[in-house]
């Protein structure tokens, strides 16, 4: 009779075990013949100027931040803002490609000096009109040291920026100047931004959220971190933000929107999940229209897409994954033990293994949704194991545990595992993953240059540039040169390029500095993202950005 | 009776001031600034960390910090977390929902749990007993994680049975979670209703029930039942508290807008103001429950009085 | 009952009049509210008579040597029992699967080479892996004999410190009661109150473990945040229990026959208060190997390069993952729920055995 429990315990575990394997069941057919779901999502165009009362509600998360343009740079603020708001310039939601929006023509013959005009009769949601004024105040408004804004960095390119900043990091003295030199109002509908030096790619960046204007309700906001404006920021975009709350955040379609990058439902509930998990159960149950995201292990055998019959897609985005090596890590130093470490790793076997090939083997370090993206500039991306354990030895080998250090709240300890295993059977080296419990605790480690061994880096665009993805991670003493590399000529490259006269000039100056990349192996390029995304049956298409948002306007219903 | 609440209320205070006090210093004491993630791959702008820092008094010692948000306590002003949201406004959003879910795990877990363990006791031995044991004994084996995704695939996503997650948090749908939350909670009640039960049953007074011509059921019900219930009202009450707090991990399968989640990404923003504020609320709803077990103690048991 | 009234230990409508109640009862003078109890009380029989009249009628078995004749007693007793036998028969495999792994599986877990093809990545069983390989193509029956130490390492650590903490302070709470009681009442709640997730989240954040912390420390530090928070419920059962047996009749004669306070409690409260503790320690040991999972999911638990059911378990627990190849979570936790099932059946034959109301 007590002996019995026992067996009763195993006859319920493979009880469970069977319900276990009929959840399985009808999963794993995958099969590309199954593309039902669409790449590209047949464009909507705007037309159907949705009648009485749609509305389709989207997976959104915990904004950081209070919601200024200038005070947000994650995606949970930064997707409702996007709708919120519009810029100079907007950026294909196919191709990335920079279109003028609030703008009519930003001109320059020296790429220092740029005159831009604006398009008469944009509102904001409040009703007065977008002006000059609203772009130079705003602007001003975020590189002002005493505002501490996140993005003031933006604003650095443009002359007189350095005045603006705080002299001690207390800031207890006042800044010289509360207004940049390089920016002018000349006339309600025109102004003028001269920067520092060329940059010829000034165009592209002013897409960037950033950038937005502020309107005359921003400033008159009393509060000095404008807490009462950010509940429900005005912009001039196509949605206006009418609730926002812990639940949720609801967008409705501004009426008297004029631009040409219309709202398309009349209603978009940004609905708050802390779990992708959570979501994509909701979306598969049609209780979420879409969601942005979908969960890594859903992706194996292609177990969303039978999920998600004909409500799905895929887009590529301007995000590519890096590793790193430390800078205090001696051992790390020589070009052929960093040749090694990156040859020694099937890129292709993980990202099908793991990823079940929704990111694909990165040859180089730009991603190639950007305008100037060369194939193959990182020579030693190519597996090759006996080459690798050459190198290895050639360079005398690792003592002592080589780590990986990955935030264990992304997702990211299967791929490092991986790549940690294949280190250890192809160089016979040791490895093991160092999760830390939070991207924070990451980021202080790479931030004080206390973490031995790789670390990863992950990369998103800000703005569709080759530029974007050099400049900022691999320039002599960058914001986000992780591994302080630092090679002259490569940062002479980035100069030439900022000043060339034409896009193609720049951009091939721009990939001979990223093939000297190709010859120091700062870090390891891993692999391009793809973002998938799913909808509900309610929804008929839907686009995504390269950014990995939605374009609210490209919504189709059933 | 008057008197004895009187002095438990006020021993309550110094409960709350130290956990809040351990919870700030706990929080204080985590690696890592409250700015270090969150300007990505960028270090932040020194201007935005010093802002930061002023704003929410993290450039004062952590004892000035904690004697600050405390005189805005008294005033009942919970202060603002990280993202410019006041804590208050949070908390009075999030409560009720924790505590619907939490309501609904206790009587699950207190029907179920004692129902289950008078079946195993009367039929100490027996099939029914062995079935109880196994089949709590599984619940607990499985972490709350395992069980939560589980019953959502298959109780809401494939069989329909429940709404697949309570965004809304109505009582329909934190049922399923509900029904998670308790699920631990469900072997420990039936396991001690079980031993508490046969050891009463043993008892003289029982056998002398019986001689006088109690019925069985009634044994039980009168007798037994009462004094063995004991020890499981102080574990159920003792849970309410837990049940709120232990919530983290179904309210994130469940998307559940509750405290649970606050709670983690407090810790995770290094959000001292919001962290303490919830797990005060949480800690003066643990109290009271426990007053309030102690005063049933005295109706379940006479031979404990609060004199 | 309770909780703490400095100078008012639990007294009964029915104390006999033994001295050492007579001066319980003086001072219960300060006694607030006297008139509290329920009127029907005395419909309530009185507390284990038999005992009572057992300590009246053999005042000598109240030596020394009646606490270990007790354990003797309680040996006695289980070794009959075939459940005692199966229990600790199954602990004691895993406890040898957790100090000589190599003893059931050839293939080193822990070395990569062998056991890991990421290639093989989710395959079910086969001939070479009779449990099939995990997501990186490792072999889930090595793993899952390998992952044993750590778990039951954690599981019983973290019980046997909750426990004693728990047991210590309980019995000096119920059993002095006053401030002491008070203080640790209150003390208790502190920790109580502080969910034991929140609390092991924080805690293992302020001391997260790196690759190179020692196998011992990280396991350490995981015990540490769960008995720090765990050892309240401990306390608050072994309080009351123990204020149960106090006013009980043979413990007053106990001392009313001179016993002076260690061997009174030694010899007769803990044997006696100290069964529903093991009920609950055992079905403890459990959730605190399972908590451990759900440490590893939350990303704070053990950490890699060390295997345990609680790393694997998370690690296969993601619905995609279980609707395509279940066999990754399945194994570790049968493994699992054998250990959680094993203790539990020793904790209930213990108990059996141990209380003397029960024999």
């Amino acid at each position: 009779m007590r002996a019995s429990r026992v067996i009763m315990a195993a006859a319920s575990a493979a009880v469970f075990a069977l319900v276990l394997s009929a959840c399985g069941s009808g999963a794993g057919d995958g099969g590309d013949a199954a593309s039902t779901g669409s790449d590209d999502a047949a464009t909507a165009g705007s037309d159907g100027a949705a009648t009485g009362g749609t509305e389709v509600s989207i997976r959104g998360c915990t904004p950081e931040n209070p919601l200024i343009v200038t005070n947000t740079n994650e995606v949970c603020g930064g997707n409702v803002l996007d709708a919120v708001t519009s810029r100079l310039v907007h950026y294909n939601s196919d191709t990335a490609a920079p279109e003028l929006d609030l703008a009519e023509s930003i001109e320059s013959t020296d790429q220092i000096n740029f005159t831009v005009k604006l398009k008469q009769g944009y509102l904001f949601h409040d009703g007065t009109e977008v002006k000059a004024k609203n772009f130079v105040d705003a602007w001003n408004w975020a590189a002002y040291g005493p505002n501490g804004q996140l993005n003031s960095y933006f604003f650095e390119p443009i002359e007189g920026y350095a005045d603006l900043q705080c002299a001690d990091e207390e800031c207890a003295a006042a800044p010289a100047a509360e207004a940049m030199s390089g920016l002018a109002v000349v006339d309600d509908y025109t102004f003028t931004i001269k920067t520092v030096s060329p940059t010829s790619n000034l165009t592209v960046r002013l897409g960037y959220n950033a950038f937005a204007p502020q309107p005359d309700a921003f400033f008159a906001d009393t509060d000095p971190k404008k807490a009462n404006f950010a509940q429900l920021p005005i912009g001039s975009g196509p949605y206006k933000i009418v609730e926002n709350d812990d639940q949720a955040m609801v967008l409705e379609k501004f009426a008297d929107y004029s631009g040409q990058y219309p709202g398309s439902v009349d209603k978009v509930t940004f609905r708050i999940y802390d779990s992708t998990e959570a979501a994509y159960t909701d979306v598969v149950a049609n209780n979420l229209d879409a969601t942005d995201q979908i969960p890594g292990p859903q992706l194996i055998g292609d177990l969303w897409k039978d999920d998600l019959p004909d409500r799905w897609g895929t887009k590529d985005t301007g995000v590519i994954q890096v590793i790193t090596f430390s800078p205090i890590d001696e051992q790390l130093e020589s070009i052929e033990m960093r040749q090694a470490l990156s040859m020694a790793v099937d890129r292709a076997l993980i990202t099908k293994q793991i990823f079940n090939d929704a990111r694909t083997p990165a040859t180089g370090w730009v991603s190639p949704v950007v305008d100037g993206y060369k194939a193959g500039a990182c020579t030693a991306c190519v597996f090759d194991p006996d080459k690798a354990k050459e190198l290895y030895d050639k360079a005398g080998g690792y003592t002592g545990t080589l780590t990986i250090s990955v935030n264990g709240d992304g997702g990211h300890q299967e791929w490092a595992e991986a790549w940690c295993n294949q280190l250890i059977t192809n160089l016979g080296l040791d490895c093991a993953v160092n999760a830390t419990p939070d991207f924070a605790t990451l980021r202080k480690g790479i931030n004080a240059r206390e973490l031995k061994g790789l670390y990863r880096g992950g990369w998103q665009m800000d703005y569709p540039s080759i530029e974007n993805f050099l400049t900022p991670i691999y320039a002599t003493g960058a914001s986000s040169n992780d591994g302080d590399y630092s090679n002259p000529k490569f940062d002479d490259l980035l100069k030439q390029a900022a000043a060339a006269s034409s896009n193609d000039e720049a951009n091939a100056l721009y990939q001979q500095a990223e093939a000297i990349l190709g010859q120091d192996m700062p870090s390891m390029p891993q692999w391009y993202q793809q973002s998938q995304f799913g909808y509900s049956t309610k929804i008929k298409s839907l686009k995504m950005t390269p950014f990995s948002t939605f374009d609210l306007g490209s919504i189709e219903l059933n | 009776m008057g008197k004895f609440i009187v002095r438990r209320l006020l021993q309550m205070i110094p409960v709350i001031l130290g956990t809040t006090f351990l919870i700030f210093m706990m929080v204080y004491a985590l690696p890592g600034d409250p700015t270090d993630g969150r300007c990505g791959q960028r270090p932040c702008p020194p201007q935005y960390v010093e802002a930061f820092r002023r704003e929410y008094n993290l450039d004062k010692p952590v004892i000035v910090q904690y004697l600050l948000y405390l005189a805005k306590l008294l005033t009942g002003d919970f202060g603002t977390a990280y993202n410019g949201k006041t804590v208050l406004h949070e908390l009075s959003i999030r409560y009720p929902v924790t505590i619907k879910l939490a309501l609904i795990a206790i009587a699950i877990e207190a029907v179920i749990g004692i129902a289950a363990g008078i079946l195993a006791a009367i039929r100490k031995g027996k099939f029914i007993d062995n079935l109880v044991t196994v089949s709590t004994l599984l619940l607990i084996s499985f972490p709350v994680f395992v069980i939560g995704g589980l019953c959502q695939l298959v109780f809401g996503l494939q069989l329909g049975w429940f709404p697949v997650t309570a965004t809304e948090g109505t009582w329909e749908q934190l049922v399923l979670p509900g029904i998670v939350l308790a699920s631990l909670s469900v072997a420990y009640t039936a396991r001690l209703t079980r031993t508490s039960l046969v050891e009463n049953l043993r008892a003289d007074y029982v056998r002398t029930a019986r001689a006088k011509g109690l019925t069985v059921p009634r044994t039980i019900a009168v007798h037994a039942l009462r004094n063995s219930l004991i020890p499981v009202v102080t574990y159920i009450g003792a849970s309410f508290g837990a049940l709120m707090g232990g919530a983290i991990v179904t309210e994130r399968i469940f998307n559940i807008n509750g405290i649970g989640g606050y709670i983690y990404k407090s810790i995770h923003d290094r959000d001292g103001t919001a962290l303490v504020g919830t797990v005060l609320c949480l800690v003066v709803v643990y109290l009271v429950v426990n007053l309030l077990v102690d005063i049933l103690y005295g109706v379940l048991d006479p031979r404990m009085s609060h004199d | 009952m309770t909780d703490n009234f400095p100078g008012g230990p639990v007294k009964g409508p029915f104390d006999p009049s033994s001295s050492a109640n007579l001066a319980d009862a003086s001072r219960t003078a300060r006694a607030e509210d006297p008139t509290e109890v329920p009127p029907d009380s005395a419909a309530v029989p009185l507390v284990k008579p038999t005992m009572a009249v057992m300590a009246e009628v053999v005042p000598d078995v109240q030596d020394v040597a009646e606490a270990r004749s007790l354990w003797m007693d309680a040996w006695i007793t289980m070794r009959r029992r075939p459940l005692f036998w199966i229990s600790v028969a199954l602990i004691a495999v895993f406890v040898l699967m957790a100090a000589f792994p190599q003893l059931f599986s050839p293939l080193d877990a822990y070395n990569i080479k062998d056991a890991c093809d990421l290639n093989r990545a989710r395959l079910g069983p086969d001939a070479d892996a009779i449990f099939g390989y995990d997501l990186q193509g490792c072999d889930v029956y090595a793993r899952t004999i390998y992952g044993a130490r750590s778990s039951i390492l954690v599981g019983i650590f973290t019980t046997l410190l909750a426990t004693a903490i728990g047991v210590l302070l309980g019995t000096m709470g119920g059993f002095i009661g006053r401030w002491i009681d008070t203080l640790m009442s209150r003390t208790a709640d502190i920790f109580f109150a502080i969910p034991l997730l929140l609390g092991g989240i924080i805690i293992l954040y302020s001391f997260p473990s790196s690759p190179d912390t020692p196998y011992l420390l990280q396991v350490f530090k995981v015990v540490f945040a769960m008995a720090v928070l765990g050892w309240p419920n401990i306390f608050r059962i072994m309080r009351s229990s123990v204020m149960q047996v106090k006013p009980a009749e043979y413990v007053m004669a106990a001392r009313a026959l001179g016993g002076n306070a260690p061997h009174v409690i030694m010899g007769h409260i803990i044997p006696n208060a100290i069964a529903p503790v093991i009920v609950v320690a055992t079905i403890d040991l459990g959730a605190y190997i399972a908590t451990e999972a759900t440490l590893s999911f939350l990303g704070i638990g053990l950490q890699n390069p060390i295997i345990s059911w609680g790393i694997d378990i998370s690690a296969a627990s993601a619905l995609g993952y279980v609707r395509q190849a279940p066999h990754m979570l399945i194994f570790p936790s049968i493994f699992l729920s054998l250990t959680v099932l094993a203790f539990i059946m020793l904790g209930e034959v213990v108990r059996d055995a141990l209380d003397p109301k029960l024999k």
